[in-house]
């Protein structure tokens, strides 16, 4: 016999996305536009769908020499547009993770507050270069992101293209197999970037579907040699 | 292309409007599909009424469309959904009605989309469910009977507009079962059932039974009538007993049919019960839901449906309402409270910047502090199209407005006067597009 009763207000748990950008200088030109076009395309398939928005939350991260939070974590229904983003500046590393850290603990406690129950978090980080931050700072600040003791460490994919190091980002995904995606050498990122933004929507909403079975999922954009990872509830 | 799903892609039919052919990605068996067919066909076993009522309300399987391989179909034909089981959203583009829109608080779904929803426990809610219990009832009552097996948000459209209406998809998951209640379909077939909207006494793999539909309509009439998700299948899974609070306004449990100690209750419960045998037919159910509208004095929605369904044919006498409570779920109707939560809807501000986390808060509007330094510049191209979107739907919806009238019997004089209206309104766009393009092109021309 379970105590408590099922009533209007128990819903089910969200599973928080955050996008983190990099708009270095270097993505400037097609790109950060692509990026910008395809925006409201994701807004409207996760936003316009009730049982989407329903358990999915999204924020929007950008990074070149400083970090900030250009989209809080929200219900895309309750967002007519997501703000467009600009180039600007260097490759900040370590300004994105200590900044993802700070968000993500914050929203953690608002969301508990306001009585939402969380997955574990998923990190989509997209780079077009290497970090352009000293290696001991950018390392500490991703070391606190991931470390094993902080009980809302999100689970992280990151897409590289351009000039961005496969080394580097298979430190960002800790060397776990089947996170980290680099396009092809010469590849233009004006053809990736769509691929890459159009894979995200089918990711966040296939994630979507995996919460109302109860076993919950990070379904990677369709890239090959990626395979879903199971995502468990946070307290 | 219409659609496109994990089961394969829809597409419209050029010269027949209003069907549609839906193509599997993979050929499935045709007899099973075949079967369907005649099921409601003319040549079917099903009482001329009966198969408008379900033709009426379903996109029913038409005709079987052949593949290559002997005895394997390729696709089927279907009815589309009419356009009035869709729903306009703020921007102007009309989406399928689904139920998801039901399972929430309708505040936060007008705050997210604009739309006015009927209220928690509103007659409009329980006249849908009444008229999906009509169509159920036809299926479960018919010989051979028929189980859809996929009753979820996204298969169950809606309407208010000529009265509660409901529009099942996904018809060809169907499946007919015989006098006890086993499948007559191929051996090995696979129907579909999706998460959340589950039977959960059906294993995984498994095929919905015969009673999957009574726990679906059950379940959607918790969810529908009381605004909510309800998550109450993972529970029913591991063996626990459940207990429902279900908060539904004082006016609504005031009414003897809704009353705390009123029968209907233990009657859902039994619905929802893993105990498959204690679950209710459907036409119990649409003689119970009968009873309730019109103590709620909500006649005129229970004539509404009979209407939009094609006659006032009676229901089929089903079991008594009363009966014993369910040992396994247990549903306790209390007055709502007040929800907490408040939903804003956030569009982008006027000059480059952040806009505030968008979402519920208990007592408070959900914010973030604004960071210090804005990056962000604003859509304005996405705010201008938001906008001319907006203005089209309502030049449309004028339009239709004027045309409901002048097309009907009795009502022409009311359709002129609104025509009138719209050829001012015609009129007015027509000479502000003028002047527009006047200004546009004369200094080119050197005017």
């Amino acid at each position: 016999m379970n105590s408590e009763p099922v009533g209007v207000e128990e819903r089910y748990a969200v599973f928080p996305f955050y996008l983190c950008l990099d708009v270095s200088a270097s993505m400037a030109g097609a790109p950060i536009d692509s990026i910008n076009r395809q925006m409201p395309e994701l807004r409207s398939s996760v936003g316009d769908d009730p049982a989407i928005a329903e358990v999915v939350r999204f924020a929007v991260v950008t990074f070149s020499d400083v970090a900030r939070t250009v989209l809080p974590l929200s219900d895309l229904s309750l967002v007519e547009a997501v703000p467009e983003v600009r180039a600007e500046g260097r490759t900040s590393y370590g300004a994105a993770f200590e900044h993802l850290r700070q968000v993500i603990e914050t929203d953690y406690h608002t969301s508990r507050a306001s009585g939402d129950r969380w997955y574990r978090p998923a990190v989509v980080f997209i780079s077009d270069g290497r970090p352009t931050d000293e290696e001991a700072r950018w390392r500490a600040a991703h070391a606190r992101v991931v470390d094993p003791t902080w009980r809302r460490r999100p689970n992280i994919l990151a897409f590289g293209f351009g000039h961005a190091d496969p080394a580097v980002l298979a430190s960002v995904v800790e060397g776990k197999p089947d996170r980290a995606f680099i396009a092809e050498e010469g590849a233009e990122p004006a053809a990736v970037v769509p691929k890459l933004m159009k894979g995200l929507i089918s990711s966040i909403v296939s994630s979507s579907a995996s919460v109302y079975s109860g076993e919950a999922q990070l379904t990677p954009p369709d890239v090959p040699g990626m395979t879903p990872i199971p995502v468990d509830q946070l307290d | 292309m219409v659609a496109e799903g994990g089961e394969g892609r829809v597409f419209e039919v050029l010269d027949r409007p209003g069907i549609l052919f839906k193509e599997y990605r993979r050929p499935v068996d045709a007899s099973s599909l075949r079967d369907l067919v005649v099921w409601a066909s003319a040549s079917g076993s099903l009482d001329p009424v009966m198969a408008t009522r379900v033709r009426l309300a379903t996109a029913w399987p038409q005709s079987v469309v052949r593949g290559a391989a002997p005895g394997l179909a390729d696709g089927l034909l279907m009815a589309r959904a009419p356009r009035r089981f869709s729903l306009r959203h703020r921007d102007g583009i009309a989406r399928l009605a689904t139920l998801s829109y039901l399972t929430a608080d309708p505040v936060r779904r007008a705050a997210a989309y604009g739309l006015v929803l009927p209220g928690q426990g509103d007659a409009a809610r329980i006249g849908l469910v009444y008229a999906l219990a009509r169509t159920l009832e036809v299926l479960e009552h018919a010989r051979p009977s028929v189980g859809h097996g996929d009753l979820s948000a996204k298969n169950v459209l809606w309407s208010t507009r000529r009265g509660p209406e409901v529009f099942l998809l996904d018809c060809d998951n169907g499946e007919r079962f015989g006098p006890t209640g086993a499948p007559l379909g191929a051996p090995g077939r696979r129907r579909a059932m999706t998460p959340n909207w589950d039977d959960p006494t059906v294993p995984a793999g498994g095929n919905p039974g015969f009673a999957s539909d009574r726990y679906s309509l059950a379940l959607i009439f918790l969810r529908v009538v009381g605004a909510g998700h309800f998550p109450v299948q993972k529970r029913q899974r591991m063996a626990e007993t459940v207990e429902v609070e279900l908060a539904l306004p004082s006016a609504v449990l005031r009414n003897p049919a809704m009353a705390p100690d009123a029968p209907l209750w233990a009657m859902l419960g039994r619905g929802l019960s893993s105990m498959a045998g204690l679950r209710p037919p459907a036409s119990t159910w649409s003689a119970a839901l009968s009873d309730v509208l019109i103590g709620l004095g909500a006649s005129a929605v229970l004539e509404a449906v009979h209407a939009a369904q094609g006659s006032g044919a009676s229901s089929i006498p089903g079991e008594p309402i009363v009966g014993p409570s369910a040992p396994d779920v247990a549903v306790r109707p209390r007055p709502a409270r007040p929800r907490t939560e408040m939903w804003t809807f956030h569009r982008p501000v006027a000059s480059g910047g952040h806009i505030p986390a968008a979402g519920g808060a208990r007592g408070s509007q959900a914010s973030t502090p604004p960071p210090a330094a804005p990056p962000a510049h604003l859509p304005l191209s996405a705010q201008a199209m938001a906008g001319l979107r907006r203005a089209f739907a309502g030049w449309k919806s004028l339009h239709r407005w004027a045309g409901s009238a002048l097309g009907t019997p009795g009502r022409r004089s009311v359709g002129a006067r609104r025509a009138a209206v719209c050829a001012v309104v015609d009129f007015v766009v027509a000479c502000v597009g003028l002047l527009l393009f006047a200004m546009i092109v004369s200094p080119f021309l050197g005017i």
